[in-house]
């Protein structure tokens, strides 16, 4: 377990403690439950070891050391303790990732990669010619 | 970061032979310490197991070695893949990476690629764009040319 003293976190989700939903919050937050939704913030997110998270999270900085499946969005900093387990995208200015972490997805990290803030590039498909522009789909003609 | 990168082990008992795991069917076998390739005994595949240092620009179609590849801070990789036995990167790397052992990575260090390992250990500060297996499930394998 982190170091961190629970005075620094304002709110404590406790291991007994199932949340599903969007949640919001300020400063600082540490997961021990689990939580499933949405998780947004602009301070601290702590995914303690017990803790089971299957939600998109928004945050400054996350520290993980239990399991999150989702994508990652922090301004600041995402570490993955040796016990984490993440599976989903990241996107974060400063990565640090201990030895034993293990995760699979797509990494974004650097400063370029907040700055795009926004998900992944998608693919588009942009036609030029305007004849085949205007062919929009037709409904099928029988007879 | 100081974390031990041991991707070829040595076998007890027996110092002048190494334990070697093929980059390309996965197969342990033993050779000889001071060996600098052998041919793999179940895939018959040449197999490089000298460490690579990389100082300067390297466009290569492949690097490939049982080895140990450092990139120094001012290396720059630019190749299709890199198998090897683990890795540790100062400098930048575009490319695929397949590594047996840790992959280090350095915080003035870039990264464009994908990346399959085992354990993954990356300083604040470093430049990472790409799809990453990392951990006990993400077997590193061979990307097929």
């Amino acid at each position: 377990m982190a170091d961190s003293s629970p005075q620094e976190f304002a709110t404590i989700l406790g291991p007994d403690a199932n949340f599903k939903g969007e949640l919001f919050f300020d400063k600082a937050m540490r997961v021990h439950g689990r939580v499933e939704g949405k998780i947004t913030t602009q301070g601290r997110l702590h995914v303690a070891k017990e803790a089971k998270i299957s939600a998109d999270v928004e945050a400054g900085s996350i520290v993980i050391e239990g399991e999150i499946k989702g994508n990652l969005t922090a301004s600041d900093k995402v570490e993955l303790k040796n016990s984490a387990k993440f599976e989903g995208d990241l996107r974060a200015g400063r990565l640090v990732v201990e030895e034993g972490a293990a995760f699979n997805g797509h990494v974004s990290v650097g400063p370029e990669a907040v700055k795009a803030g926004a998900p992944r590039p998608q693919v588009q498909v942009s036609v030029s010619k305007p004849g085949i522009a205007a062919a929009a789909p037709q409904p099928a003609r029988v007879g | 970061m100081a974390i031990p990168l041991e991707p070829i082990a040595a076998s007890p008992g027996n110092d002048d032979q190494i334990t070697i795991v093929c980059l390309y069917c996965h197969k342990p076998q033993q050779v000889a310490r001071r060996a600098v390739s052998v041919t793999c005994r179940h895939c018959n595949k040449s197999l490089r197991l000298e460490d690579i240092s990389i100082k300067d620009y390297h466009a290569r179609r492949s690097i490939e070695t049982c080895g140990v590849v450092t990139v120094e801070k001012k290396g720059n990789i630019v190749s299709d893949r890199v198998l090897c036995g683990g890795m540790i990167i100062r400098g930048k790397v575009k490319g695929k990476i397949a590594s047996q052992g840790p992959i280090l990575v350095g915080p003035e260090a870039e990264i464009k690629g994908n990346v399959t390992a085992p354990t993954l250990a990356v300083g604040a500060g470093a430049i990472l764009e790409g799809d990453y297996e990392i951990g006990v499930e993400a077997k590193p394998q061979a990307i097929s040319s």
